[in-house]
């Protein structure tokens, strides 16, 4: 099946005084129909950058220096305003981080849920009783009465949901949701996965899910694309990418995550050296300054994709090489 | 005058009406400006005299039962006169508040979410505008155009535009990088419904209590520019010519100047009572803590 979303090529500058920062540079990734596809990275890696771009909602100072990204088959670069629109919202729409400032605060909950159904034409009456099947769908009890909320009258698990119920409101065909938990507590993340374990159910649409929380991306991905510097280093489904890392980046990145360590240790484990500055970026493997397992080839040149398995690729020498 | 966006969430509407009626300041401001919209409104049936109709038997009669506030040098009802004053007060506060309130938020909004170089040329004629004091600006124009009514609105409606769209294009600005107006472009929301109903309804709280505070002001502008002869046209009555009228036999008939200067400093307090009351509900970052 053709897949819903495809990025071919991706490269995005931002414009800086001081020369552009090379945000993104041939990013590649594809999102079949009805999967969850996981990004991860460290900050800066530019997850969030891919997701702007597919909704065309990049920041001023960025430029697309290349690429095409296509949702269903049309590619979003060359379409018009008008149609830009009517696929935001309609057909892709996003979840944010912070739930606390992603609603309007002078509106309540069931005006702005009607809100986003403008594009319809039903009573106003019925748009109401969606809004309220839509918020008891995502576990807000008492939807009737509480649909006549304000924003602030409800805690922040709570209004995570209603940004879901929001997002799911016009049924779209992708659903983004961009770093869901971060700005929640363990308990409400962990409400929130179960949610959206219990929405794939009914939802019939693909996920991005933006994260840099690996236990999200393990709970609830199909496959899982990890970004690093600018550039997809590896891409794999997902039991692969947590038990057959191929790429060094990724093997580090989990040895980081402080819910695998096995025991008590006074210092927990940092990948040493730092990102490159994406305003010179290094002519070989992105990673080499701070790979443990570099060599020669490296520093000087880029690898390509190499395929583990037919499904699984890392953009690493010592995979090319063998 | 810091400005708060948030503020008006905080509350919900009956505990910010019960807030309202707890503060004594407040409900005296309330009655004041009822008192007098009231007065301007049912002027006709609360005197029986007509407010340019000249008696010169009673010429700077003392107030009486016949004449609760006296008499001017004409014989006219100095109470009458005073109500009929407060409706063109009013007038020119109510025009010349919804214009500039008006004119202020649509040019703030443009300024504020439009394109750069539109800003750019906004900011300039808002601080071109304001670098006149309005009193210089409102004598040369009537100089110009001859004293009426409408140039007096005309010219407080032109200088509070830019104090009114700096204020909204500030909040604009902010609200623009606000996470839910970035959630509501990821719906396909255009930009005038993103204005009207994103950005308006959170600008909107804080610019209407400014605006109840300003109605003083705006008052006292047209009351000074009627006393100077360059507001309304004699014989209209209003606070300033009422004044003007009082004050060349303020020596033997004091009450004139009484009955023109009490209802504007009523009006000043009552307006800036119940706006201050007003901000101090709808900010409470604001409230004097005792």
């Amino acid at each position: 099946m053709e897949p819903v979303l495809s990025i071919k090529d991706l490269s995005v500058d931002f414009s800086t005084p001081t020369g552009p920062i090379h945000a993104l540079r041939r990013v590649n990734l594809s999102v079949p129909q009805k999967r969850i596809v996981g990004i991860v990275g460290e900050s800066g890696s530019g997850k969030s950058t891919v997701v702007s771009a597919v909704m065309r909602l990049l920041a001023n100072n960025a430029n697309v220096r290349g690429g095409e990204i296509y949702f269903e088959g049309r590619n979003i670069f060359t379409m018009k305003e008008k149609e830009l629109r009517a696929m935001r919202g309609e057909d892709i729409a996003m979840v944010f981080q912070d739930p606390m400032t992603a609603q309007t605060p002078v509106l309540s909950v069931g005006q702005q849920m009607i809100d986003i159904q403008y594009r319809r034409s039903l009573p106003y009456k019925e748009k109401r009783q969606q809004a309220i099947e839509m918020l008891n769908r995502v576990g807000i009890p008492d939807a009737d009465d509480r649909v006549d909320q304000y924003p602030h009258q409800f805690s922040g698990g709570m209004r995570q949901r209603i940004s879901i119920a929001m997002a799911l409101m016009m049924n779209p065909k992708l659903l983004i949701a961009d770093e869901p938990t971060t700005a929640l507590d363990v308990t409400l993340e962990a409400q929130i996965i179960h949610l959206f374990r219990e929405l794939r159910k009914t939802f019939d649409g693909s996920i991005i899910v933006v994260s840099h929380n690996l236990g999200l991306i393990a709970e609830l991905c199909d496959e899982v694309v990890v970004m690093y510097a600018g550039e997809v280093v590896e891409r794999a489904p997902v039991d692969d990418i947590f038990y057959r890392a191929a790429h060094p980046y990724t093997r580090a990145l989990l040895n980081c995550d402080p819910a695998r360590l096995g025991e008590l240790t006074q210092d927990l484990p940092t990948i040493p050296g730092e990102v490159p500055d994406l305003q010179k970026v290094p002519a070989g493997c992105i990673f080499s300054s701070r790979c443990a397992e570099d060599f020669d080839t490296c520093a000087c040149q880029r690898p390509l994709m190499a395929a583990v398995t037919s499904a699984h690729e890392a953009r690493c020498h010592l995979l090319s090489n063998d | 005058m810091p400005i708060s966006n948030t503020a008006v969430i905080t509350q919900s509407r009956f505990s910010a009406y019960r807030q309202f009626f707890r503060e004594p300041l407040g409900v005296l401001g309330l009655v004041l400006v009822l008192l007098l919209g009231l007065g301007a409104i049912l002027a006709p049936y609360l005197t029986d005299y007509a407010p340019n109709a000249i008696d010169i038997k009673v010429r700077l009669a003392p107030p009486s039962s016949e004449h609760w506030l006296g008499a001017d040098h004409l014989g006219r009802d100095t109470f009458t006169r005073v109500l009929y004053g407060g409706r063109v007060a009013l007038k020119v506060a109510a025009w010349s508040i919804s214009l500039s309130l008006l004119g202020g938020l649509l040019l703030g909004m443009i300024a504020g979410y439009g394109p750069r170089w539109l800003d750019n040329l906004l900011i300039l004629i808002f601080d071109a505008v304001r670098s006149f004091p309005t009193i210089m600006f409102a004598l040369a124009i009537i100089t110009l155009t001859g004293p009426s009514l409408n140039m007096v609105i005309l010219v407080i409606v032109i200088t509070s535009i830019p104090v009114y769209a700096r204020i909204v294009r500030a909040q604009t600005m902010s609200l623009r990088e606000s996470e839910f107006v970035f959630a509501a472009r990821s719906i396909g929301t255009g930009w005038f419904r993103m204005l009207y109903l994103h950005i308006l309804p959170n600008v909107i709280g804080p610019l209407l209590i400014l605006a109840s505070m300003d109605i003083p002001v705006v008052v006292t502008i047209e009351s000074g520019l009627s006393f100077l002869g360059l507001g309304v046209r004699p014989p209209t009555a209003s606070w300033g010519t009422v004044l003007a009228d009082g004050y060349a036999y303020v020596r033997n008939t004091p009450w004139l100047l009484v009955a023109g200067g009490v209802p504007l400093i009523l009006t000043t307090l009552g307006f800036t009572f119940m706006g201050e009351t007003l901000r101090d509900i709808f900010d409470p970052t604001l409230k004097r803590r005792d």
